[in-house]
Protein backbone atom coordinates (compact mmCIF):
# COMPACT_ATOMS: atom_id res chain seq x y z
CA UNK A 1 0.00 0.00 0.00
CA UNK A 2 1.48 3.03 -1.20
CA UNK A 3 0.41 6.47 0.08
CA UNK A 4 1.52 8.48 -2.91
CA UNK A 5 0.54 11.89 -3.02
CA UNK A 6 -0.83 12.90 -6.00
CA UNK A 7 0.85 16.44 -6.68
CA UNK A 8 -1.90 19.62 -7.59
CA UNK A 9 -1.48 20.97 -10.54
CA UNK A 10 -3.08 24.53 -11.34
CA UNK A 11 -6.87 23.13 -12.10
CA UNK A 12 -7.22 21.62 -8.68
CA UNK A 13 -5.69 24.83 -7.30
CA UNK A 14 -8.23 26.90 -8.96
CA UNK A 15 -10.73 24.15 -8.63
CA UNK A 16 -10.18 24.75 -4.26
CA UNK A 17 -10.54 28.64 -4.85
CA UNK A 18 -13.41 28.40 -7.32
CA UNK A 19 -15.73 26.12 -5.73
CA UNK A 20 -17.28 28.35 -2.61
CA UNK A 21 -17.39 31.12 -5.62
CA UNK A 22 -19.75 29.28 -7.79
CA UNK A 23 -21.80 28.74 -5.26
CA UNK A 24 -21.57 32.58 -4.22
CA UNK A 25 -22.15 33.61 -7.96
CA UNK A 26 -25.16 31.12 -8.59
CA UNK A 27 -26.59 32.86 -5.68
CA UNK A 28 -26.38 36.48 -6.93
CA UNK A 29 -27.04 35.67 -10.47
CA UNK A 30 -30.30 34.23 -8.44
CA UNK A 31 -31.07 37.31 -6.91
CA UNK A 32 -30.53 39.72 -9.64
CA UNK A 33 -32.63 37.79 -11.99
CA UNK A 34 -35.35 38.32 -9.11
CA UNK A 35 -34.66 41.75 -8.70
CA UNK A 36 -34.69 42.44 -12.40
CA UNK A 37 -37.97 40.64 -13.27
CA UNK A 38 -39.91 42.26 -10.07
CA UNK A 39 -38.48 45.57 -10.81
CA UNK A 40 -40.08 45.04 -14.74
CA UNK A 41 -43.27 43.53 -13.31
CA UNK A 42 -43.14 47.06 -10.83
CA UNK A 43 -42.96 49.41 -13.70
CA UNK A 44 -45.35 47.93 -15.69
CA UNK A 45 -48.43 47.76 -12.67
CA UNK A 46 -46.68 51.62 -12.08
CA UNK A 47 -47.76 52.35 -16.15
CA UNK A 48 -50.99 50.00 -15.75
CA UNK A 49 -52.15 51.92 -12.55
CA UNK A 50 -51.09 55.26 -14.25
CA UNK A 51 -53.40 55.07 -17.56
CA UNK A 52 -56.00 54.23 -15.57
CA UNK A 53 -56.14 56.72 -13.14
CA UNK A 54 -55.75 59.07 -16.62
CA UNK A 55 -58.46 57.53 -18.53
CA UNK A 56 -60.47 58.23 -15.62
CA UNK A 57 -59.65 61.69 -15.40
CA UNK A 58 -60.40 61.91 -18.95
CA UNK A 59 -63.83 60.13 -18.93
CA UNK A 60 -64.85 62.20 -15.90
CA UNK A 61 -63.78 65.78 -17.23
CA UNK A 62 -65.47 64.56 -20.49
CA UNK A 63 -68.69 63.57 -19.02
CA UNK A 64 -68.25 66.92 -16.91
CA UNK A 65 -67.91 68.58 -19.95
CA UNK A 66 -70.65 66.83 -22.00
CA UNK A 67 -73.00 67.67 -19.24
CA UNK A 68 -71.76 71.84 -19.14
CA UNK A 69 -72.10 71.89 -23.13
CA UNK A 70 -75.52 69.92 -23.03
CA UNK A 71 -77.14 72.68 -20.77
CA UNK A 72 -75.32 75.33 -22.24
CA UNK A 73 -76.87 74.37 -25.62
CA UNK A 74 -80.04 74.07 -24.39
CA UNK A 75 -80.32 77.27 -22.78
CA UNK A 76 -79.06 79.07 -26.16
CA UNK A 77 -81.36 76.86 -28.78
CA UNK A 78 -84.36 77.74 -26.87
CA UNK A 79 -83.51 81.74 -27.81
CA UNK A 80 -83.95 80.76 -31.41
CA UNK A 81 -86.59 78.51 -30.59
CA UNK A 82 -89.46 80.42 -28.76
CA UNK A 83 -92.33 81.76 -30.61
CA UNK A 84 -91.60 85.34 -29.07
CA UNK A 85 -88.60 86.66 -30.90
CA UNK A 86 -86.10 88.57 -29.01
CA UNK A 87 -83.87 90.94 -30.49
CA UNK A 88 -80.98 90.72 -33.01
CA UNK A 89 -78.50 91.89 -30.35
CA UNK A 90 -79.93 88.70 -28.34
CA UNK A 91 -79.97 86.21 -31.16
CA UNK A 92 -76.44 87.53 -32.54
CA UNK A 93 -75.14 86.92 -28.87
CA UNK A 94 -76.43 83.33 -29.01
CA UNK A 95 -75.32 81.96 -31.94
CA UNK A 96 -71.50 83.17 -31.21
CA UNK A 97 -71.32 81.42 -27.88
CA UNK A 98 -72.75 78.21 -30.05
CA UNK A 99 -70.61 78.95 -33.02
CA UNK A 100 -67.85 79.30 -31.18
CA UNK A 101 -68.54 76.38 -28.68
CA UNK A 102 -69.91 73.79 -31.09
CA UNK A 103 -68.47 74.31 -34.49
CA UNK A 104 -66.96 70.77 -34.06
CA UNK A 105 -69.91 69.48 -33.18
CA UNK A 106 -73.32 70.73 -34.79
CA UNK A 107 -73.94 72.12 -38.54
CA UNK A 108 -74.71 75.83 -38.24
CA UNK A 109 -75.05 76.61 -41.01
CA UNK A 110 -79.35 76.95 -40.90
CA UNK A 111 -78.69 79.06 -37.76
CA UNK A 112 -76.06 81.35 -39.71
CA UNK A 113 -78.95 81.64 -42.89
CA UNK A 114 -81.94 81.83 -40.26
CA UNK A 115 -79.95 85.09 -38.95
CA UNK A 116 -78.57 86.43 -41.87
CA UNK A 117 -82.48 86.39 -43.47
CA UNK A 118 -83.87 88.08 -40.08
CA UNK A 119 -81.32 90.71 -40.17
CA UNK A 120 -81.80 91.75 -44.14
CA UNK A 121 -85.26 91.52 -43.67
CA UNK A 122 -84.91 93.76 -39.83
CA UNK A 123 -85.31 97.09 -40.08
CA UNK A 124 -82.94 97.89 -37.46
CA UNK A 125 -80.50 101.25 -37.11
CA UNK A 126 -77.38 98.47 -37.13
CA UNK A 127 -77.90 96.32 -40.08
CA UNK A 128 -74.89 96.61 -41.44
CA UNK A 129 -72.89 95.97 -37.93
CA UNK A 130 -75.27 92.74 -37.73
CA UNK A 131 -74.12 91.04 -41.04
CA UNK A 132 -70.12 92.32 -40.35
CA UNK A 133 -70.30 90.84 -37.16
CA UNK A 134 -72.25 87.55 -38.35
CA UNK A 135 -69.69 86.83 -41.37
CA UNK A 136 -67.09 87.34 -38.90
CA UNK A 137 -68.17 84.67 -36.70
CA UNK A 138 -68.27 82.30 -39.67
CA UNK A 139 -64.83 83.35 -41.18
CA UNK A 140 -63.08 82.85 -38.07
CA UNK A 141 -64.76 79.29 -37.29
CA UNK A 142 -63.73 78.38 -41.42
CA UNK A 143 -60.30 79.47 -41.03
CA UNK A 144 -60.15 78.04 -37.57
CA UNK A 145 -61.30 74.68 -38.46
CA UNK A 146 -59.17 75.11 -41.95
CA UNK A 147 -55.87 75.48 -40.03
CA UNK A 148 -56.10 72.19 -38.38
CA UNK A 149 -57.09 70.50 -41.32
CA UNK A 150 -54.40 72.06 -43.28
CA UNK A 151 -51.76 70.26 -41.14
CA UNK A 152 -53.38 67.32 -40.69
CA UNK A 153 -54.01 66.84 -44.28
CA UNK A 154 -53.41 68.42 -48.31
CA UNK A 155 -54.69 71.36 -49.75
CA UNK A 156 -55.04 73.19 -52.85
CA UNK A 157 -56.75 76.93 -53.73
CA UNK A 158 -58.04 78.30 -56.93
CA UNK A 159 -59.93 81.24 -58.06
CA UNK A 160 -62.84 81.46 -59.64
CA UNK A 161 -63.09 84.38 -62.34
CA UNK A 162 -66.68 85.43 -62.50
CA UNK A 163 -66.07 87.43 -66.16
CA UNK A 164 -65.00 83.54 -67.54
CA UNK A 165 -67.98 82.00 -66.01
CA UNK A 166 -70.06 84.82 -67.48
CA UNK A 167 -68.60 84.19 -70.37
CA UNK A 168 -69.15 80.08 -70.59
CA UNK A 169 -72.75 79.47 -69.26
CA UNK A 170 -72.32 75.79 -68.90
CA UNK A 171 -69.80 76.54 -66.16
CA UNK A 172 -65.88 76.80 -65.58
CA UNK A 173 -63.64 73.33 -64.48
CA UNK A 174 -60.50 74.97 -62.29
CA UNK A 175 -57.42 73.17 -62.94
CA UNK A 176 -57.44 69.94 -61.14
CA UNK A 177 -55.06 68.63 -58.80
CA UNK A 178 -53.93 65.34 -57.09
CA UNK A 179 -53.71 65.04 -53.49
CA UNK A 180 -51.97 61.97 -51.62
CA UNK A 181 -52.89 61.15 -47.66
CA UNK A 182 -51.82 58.34 -46.32
CA UNK A 183 -50.47 56.70 -48.79
CA UNK A 184 -53.96 57.30 -51.14
CA UNK A 185 -53.45 59.42 -53.92
CA UNK A 186 -56.65 60.93 -55.46
CA UNK A 187 -57.65 63.79 -58.05
CA UNK A 188 -60.01 66.52 -57.57
CA UNK A 189 -61.22 68.71 -60.00
CA UNK A 190 -63.61 71.55 -59.00
CA UNK A 191 -65.99 72.93 -61.57
CA UNK A 192 -67.97 76.03 -60.82
CA UNK A 193 -71.86 76.56 -62.22
CA UNK A 194 -73.45 79.28 -60.95
CA UNK A 195 -72.79 82.16 -58.51
CA UNK A 196 -75.17 84.46 -56.81
CA UNK A 197 -73.94 87.73 -56.05
CA UNK A 198 -77.00 88.11 -53.25
CA UNK A 199 -76.24 85.35 -51.12
CA UNK A 200 -72.18 85.30 -51.71
CA UNK A 201 -72.75 81.57 -52.86
CA UNK A 202 -71.34 79.53 -55.64
CA UNK A 203 -72.89 76.12 -56.64
CA UNK A 204 -70.18 73.65 -57.85
CA UNK A 205 -69.35 70.67 -58.81
CA UNK A 206 -66.30 68.30 -56.81
CA UNK A 207 -64.98 65.50 -59.03
CA UNK A 208 -62.63 62.99 -57.14
CA UNK A 209 -60.98 60.18 -58.57
CA UNK A 210 -58.97 57.22 -56.40
CA UNK A 211 -56.37 56.04 -58.60
CA UNK A 212 -56.25 52.45 -58.68
CA UNK A 213 -59.76 52.32 -57.19
CA UNK A 214 -62.24 53.34 -59.67
CA UNK A 215 -61.51 54.56 -63.46
CA UNK A 216 -64.23 57.09 -63.77
CA UNK A 217 -65.07 60.19 -61.58
CA UNK A 218 -68.01 60.34 -58.84
CA UNK A 219 -69.53 63.62 -59.01
CA UNK A 220 -71.24 65.37 -56.15
CA UNK A 221 -73.35 69.14 -56.91
CA UNK A 222 -73.53 71.13 -53.40
CA UNK A 223 -73.86 74.67 -53.02
CA UNK A 224 -70.83 76.49 -50.75
CA UNK A 225 -70.77 79.28 -49.00
CA UNK A 226 -69.39 81.30 -46.21
CA UNK A 227 -71.18 79.32 -43.61
CA UNK A 228 -69.73 76.02 -44.55
CA UNK A 229 -67.87 74.77 -42.30
CA UNK A 230 -64.96 71.96 -43.04
CA UNK A 231 -64.87 69.63 -40.70
CA UNK A 232 -69.31 69.83 -40.38
CA UNK A 233 -69.79 69.86 -44.46
CA UNK A 234 -67.75 67.53 -46.24
CA UNK A 235 -67.70 64.91 -48.89
CA UNK A 236 -67.03 61.27 -47.21
CA UNK A 237 -64.44 59.56 -49.30
CA UNK A 238 -63.72 55.99 -49.11
CA UNK A 239 -60.81 54.88 -46.25
CA UNK A 240 -62.17 57.08 -44.11
CA UNK A 241 -61.60 59.86 -45.82
CA UNK A 242 -62.69 63.72 -46.07
CA UNK A 243 -62.56 66.37 -48.80
CA UNK A 244 -64.40 70.00 -48.31
CA UNK A 245 -64.71 72.37 -50.28
CA UNK A 246 -64.32 76.29 -48.28
CA UNK A 247 -64.93 79.78 -49.76
CA UNK A 248 -62.41 82.28 -48.47
CA UNK A 249 -62.83 84.91 -50.02
CA UNK A 250 -66.00 86.58 -52.45
CA UNK A 251 -65.33 89.62 -54.56
CA UNK A 252 -67.00 91.11 -57.50
CA UNK A 253 -64.65 90.02 -59.81
CA UNK A 254 -64.41 86.79 -57.99
CA UNK A 255 -63.95 84.18 -55.71
CA UNK A 256 -61.21 82.28 -53.29
CA UNK A 257 -61.58 78.59 -52.75
CA UNK A 258 -59.79 75.86 -51.09
CA UNK A 259 -60.45 72.40 -50.55
CA UNK A 260 -58.89 70.22 -47.79
CA UNK A 261 -58.59 66.78 -48.09
CA UNK A 262 -57.71 65.41 -44.39
CA UNK A 263 -58.29 62.18 -42.30
CA UNK A 264 -62.14 61.16 -41.02
CA UNK A 265 -61.41 61.38 -37.58
CA UNK A 266 -60.86 65.02 -37.72
CA UNK A 267 -64.49 65.55 -39.80
CA UNK A 268 -66.88 66.25 -37.19
CA UNK A 269 -68.64 64.11 -33.88
CA UNK A 270 -71.89 64.35 -35.12
CA UNK A 271 -70.63 61.90 -38.19
CA UNK A 272 -70.08 58.15 -37.04
CA UNK A 273 -67.52 56.03 -38.54
CA UNK A 274 -68.67 52.71 -40.22
CA UNK A 275 -67.71 49.61 -39.14
CA UNK A 276 -65.51 48.43 -41.56
CA UNK A 277 -63.52 50.95 -40.91
CA UNK A 278 -62.90 51.20 -37.55
CA UNK A 279 -62.28 46.83 -38.00
CA UNK A 280 -59.91 47.46 -41.21
CA UNK A 281 -58.13 50.43 -38.69
CA UNK A 282 -57.45 47.61 -36.06
CA UNK A 283 -56.07 45.61 -38.88
CA UNK A 284 -54.24 47.95 -40.14
CA UNK A 285 -53.22 48.80 -36.15
CA UNK A 286 -52.16 45.44 -35.13
CA UNK A 287 -50.10 44.80 -38.66
CA UNK A 288 -47.78 47.84 -38.04
CA UNK A 289 -47.22 46.42 -34.07
CA UNK A 290 -46.53 42.97 -35.24
CA UNK B 1 -66.19 125.54 -42.15
CA UNK B 2 -62.56 124.00 -42.38
CA UNK B 3 -63.37 121.20 -40.79
CA UNK B 4 -65.87 119.71 -43.61
CA UNK B 5 -62.71 118.68 -46.00
CA UNK B 6 -60.91 117.29 -43.23
CA UNK B 7 -63.77 114.92 -42.31
CA UNK B 8 -64.40 114.11 -46.37
CA UNK B 9 -60.98 112.92 -46.49
CA UNK B 10 -61.32 110.77 -43.01
CA UNK B 11 -64.03 109.10 -44.68
CA UNK B 12 -62.67 108.91 -48.23
CA UNK B 13 -59.45 107.55 -46.28
CA UNK B 14 -61.15 105.08 -44.30
CA UNK B 15 -63.27 103.86 -47.19
CA UNK B 16 -59.91 103.01 -49.32
CA UNK B 17 -58.91 101.11 -46.32
CA UNK B 18 -62.51 99.39 -46.44
CA UNK B 19 -61.49 98.01 -49.51
CA UNK B 20 -58.20 97.42 -49.20
CA UNK B 21 -56.72 93.32 -48.47
CA UNK B 22 -53.76 91.44 -48.04
CA UNK B 23 -52.13 89.82 -50.07
CA UNK B 24 -49.44 86.94 -48.97
CA UNK B 25 -48.32 83.10 -49.30
CA UNK B 26 -45.23 81.64 -50.91
CA UNK B 27 -43.25 80.83 -53.93
CA UNK B 28 -41.21 77.32 -54.15
CA UNK B 29 -39.52 75.74 -56.52
CA UNK B 30 -39.49 71.90 -56.63
CA UNK B 31 -40.40 71.80 -52.78
CA UNK B 32 -37.92 74.21 -51.85
CA UNK B 33 -39.14 78.11 -51.15
CA UNK B 34 -36.96 80.71 -53.74
CA UNK B 35 -34.03 82.70 -52.58
CA UNK B 36 -34.76 85.30 -50.10
CA UNK B 37 -35.31 88.44 -51.67
CA UNK B 38 -36.94 87.31 -54.73
CA UNK B 39 -38.59 90.10 -56.04
CA UNK B 40 -42.69 90.44 -56.52
CA UNK B 41 -44.63 92.80 -57.93
CA UNK B 42 -48.37 92.88 -58.19
CA UNK B 43 -50.34 95.47 -60.73
CA UNK B 44 -53.55 96.62 -60.22
CA UNK B 45 -54.89 98.65 -62.77
CA UNK B 46 -52.26 101.47 -62.54
CA UNK B 47 -51.47 100.66 -58.99
CA UNK B 48 -48.15 98.39 -58.47
CA UNK B 49 -47.07 96.71 -54.97
CA UNK B 50 -43.97 95.88 -54.67
CA UNK B 51 -42.47 93.06 -52.08
CA UNK B 52 -39.93 90.74 -51.62
CA UNK B 53 -39.58 86.82 -50.48
CA UNK B 54 -38.31 85.80 -46.97
CA UNK B 55 -35.85 83.11 -45.85
CA UNK B 56 -38.73 80.63 -45.86
CA UNK B 57 -40.04 82.47 -49.85
CA UNK B 58 -42.82 83.96 -48.00
CA UNK B 59 -44.11 87.21 -48.93
CA UNK B 60 -47.07 89.46 -48.11
CA UNK B 61 -48.05 93.14 -49.51
CA UNK B 62 -51.13 95.18 -48.85
CA UNK B 63 -53.18 96.04 -52.14
CA UNK B 64 -55.50 99.04 -51.95
CA UNK B 65 -57.40 97.88 -54.98
CA UNK B 66 -60.13 94.85 -54.79
CA UNK B 67 -60.50 92.96 -58.16
CA UNK B 68 -58.11 91.60 -61.14
CA UNK B 69 -54.66 91.94 -60.53
CA UNK B 70 -51.36 90.56 -62.01
CA UNK B 71 -48.50 89.26 -59.62
CA UNK B 72 -45.07 89.31 -61.61
CA UNK B 73 -42.09 86.93 -59.76
CA UNK B 74 -38.47 88.59 -60.88
CA UNK B 75 -36.83 85.07 -61.14
CA UNK B 76 -33.38 83.97 -62.66
CA UNK B 77 -33.37 86.73 -65.57
CA UNK B 78 -37.60 85.77 -65.96
CA UNK B 79 -40.58 87.37 -64.85
CA UNK B 80 -43.50 85.14 -64.58
CA UNK B 81 -46.42 86.38 -64.17
CA UNK B 82 -49.97 84.97 -62.41
CA UNK B 83 -53.47 86.59 -62.49
CA UNK B 84 -54.73 86.97 -58.75
CA UNK B 85 -57.57 88.67 -57.08
CA UNK B 86 -57.18 91.00 -54.33
CA UNK B 87 -60.43 90.92 -51.34
CA UNK B 88 -61.12 93.15 -49.06
CA UNK B 89 -59.85 90.62 -46.78
CA UNK B 90 -57.04 88.69 -46.95
CA UNK B 91 -56.22 85.98 -49.74
CA UNK B 92 -53.16 83.56 -50.00
CA UNK B 93 -51.40 81.93 -52.69
CA UNK B 94 -48.98 79.87 -52.66
CA UNK B 95 -47.13 79.42 -55.95
CA UNK B 96 -44.99 76.93 -57.53
CA UNK B 97 -42.40 77.83 -59.91
CA UNK B 98 -42.36 75.08 -63.28
CA UNK B 99 -40.07 74.93 -66.06
CA UNK B 100 -41.73 74.43 -69.27
CA UNK B 101 -39.55 74.44 -72.67
CA UNK B 102 -37.04 77.01 -70.63
CA UNK B 103 -39.23 79.35 -69.52
CA UNK B 104 -40.91 79.52 -66.06
CA UNK B 105 -44.21 79.48 -65.15
CA UNK B 106 -46.20 79.79 -61.84
CA UNK B 107 -48.91 77.68 -60.89
CA UNK B 108 -50.73 77.86 -57.84
CA UNK B 109 -50.88 75.07 -55.26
Amino acid sequence: MSTEKKEKDYWDKAEVVLRPLNGLLTALTIALLGYYTSSILRQQETRDSNERVYTQLMSSRELAESSLRKDMFLAIIEVFLRPESSGLEAKMLNLEMLAYNFHESLNLKPLFAHLDRQISASTDSQKAGFVARLNQVAREITTRQLVLLEQVGRKFSRTVDFEKLQASPGGIELEPEKLTLDRTEREFTVSVLEVNPQRREIRMELGVRTTGESASMQRRTFHVGFYDFPMIDNTRLSRDQRAAVVMNQFGEAGADLTLVYFPGSYASLKEKVSYDEVVEKLRVLGESQQ
Amino acid sequence: MKLAPLVLMAIFWSASLAVAGNIYGSVTEGGKPVAQGTKLEVTCGANKYGAETDGNGAFKLFAKDTGKCMLKVSYQGQSPTFEINSYEGSVQYDLVLEKQGGQYILKRK
